[in-house]
């Protein structure tokens, strides 16, 4: 089935992800609805005929990786996605992918991922829970200790641990790892009093 | 000495009443609260002379109450205990108008002395000004 111009444009303008077109100097030959509306944050009053602008201040590091390999075709950056943030007081974030077609020729792919940051940061807020929690729970045990109770601190220090491991088995049940219900260390376990900074 | 003791975690209220007791008959543990906006109503009702505030806690933290019990209870003493050990954390509440700051994995150690002096007025705290 032969595909016309026409028609790849129409699937470009229709395009959900957000498409840009450029030259070597991020001069904007094309650019679709959803680019437009993901990268408005950042364009205010200016209009997107000049892609430099917006890279400079969203994203240096797709800037660099485009000069390092700017005779490479393909994926730049071996493909990475660059998150940015749009707009700060909003929370708005777009990833950024860019690929070298043709010599003098770049496409850039704008993603909307505000749902992937916030998962992001619900999941720091929820480690940061878990460990209040473990850190209170021992600091509760070393006070019952001092106080000679070694029978509540040791309770203290079991509802540390039981809190610790319903995090981590959260965590592999996410990943997928809960039938096995191993975490696969990189290293082996320090030994407690070498772990502890002096 | 009446204390008033905030935390929202019940092992540690539990066990700063302990050690609060095993302090003598000069120390007096008046009353509890598990938040900081419950630590402002507390103060008016008891009368604390010191209060022993957790930094962390839901509803209001001891940063956000802090200035609010220094302002209604300028007589009352407070001191900031948490379980992170913090340079800004520190600062920022003598800042606020506690007169000391307590890691809370060494209160066995350090809560007695430290309101024994406060006791005494001879303060291992700075002293919050009383003239204005």
């Amino acid at each position: 089935m032969a595909v016309s111009y026409s028609d790849l444009l129409q699937f470009f303008y229709q395009c959900p992800v957000g498409l840009v077109e450029t030259d070597e100097a991020a001069h904007v030959t094309l650019v679709n609805p959803a680019a437009a509306r993901l990268l408005a944050p950042v364009l205010g009053n200016d209009d997107l005929s000049d892609l430099l602008p917006v890279l400079e201040r969203l994203s240096p590091e797709l800037l660099s990786a485009l000069t390092r390999e700017r005779t490479a075709l393909g994926p730049i950056g071996a493909g990475r996605r660059f998150t940015a943030c749009t707009n700060a007081e909003q929370a708005t974030w777009v990833e950024l992918l860019a690929v070298r077609v043709e010599p003098g020729r770049l496409m850039f792919v704008v993603l909307d991922a505000d749902r992937e940051q916030e998962l992001v940061r619900r999941e720091r807020v929820r480690a940061l829970e878990v460990n209040d929690q473990i850190v209170q729970s021992l600091v509760a045990a070393e006070t019952a200790f001092g106080l000679g109770r070694p029978d509540r601190a040791a309770e203290l220090v079991s509802s540390a641990s039981a809190a610790g491991r319903r995090w981590i088995g959260e965590q592999l049940a996410q990943a997928g790892g809960a039938a096995a219900g191993v975490v696969r260390r990189r290293d082996a376990a320090e030994p407690v009093a070498e772990a502890v900074e002096p | 000495m009446r204390i008033l003791v905030v935390d929202d975690s019940e092992d540690m209220r539990e066990l700063l009443s302990i050690l609060i007791t095993r302090g003598g008959p000069g120390f007096e543990l008046v009353g509890e609260a598990d938040n900081g906006r419950a630590a402002l109503e507390m103060v008016k009702e008891v009368m604390p002379d010191v209060v022993l505030l957790d930094a962390a806690m839901p509803v209001m933290d001891g940063l956000e109450a802090l200035p609010l019990i220094c302002q209604s209870a300028p007589h009352v003493a407070v001191i900031m205990l948490s379980a992170f050990p913090g340079e800004s954390m520190r600062q920022a509440a003598l800042d606020a108008g506690a007169v000391g700051y307590l890691e809370k994995s060494r209160l066995t150690q350090t809560l007695l002395p430290a309101m024994a002096r406060l006791l005494d007025d001879t303060g291992p705290f700075p002293v919050r000004s009383t003239s204005g």
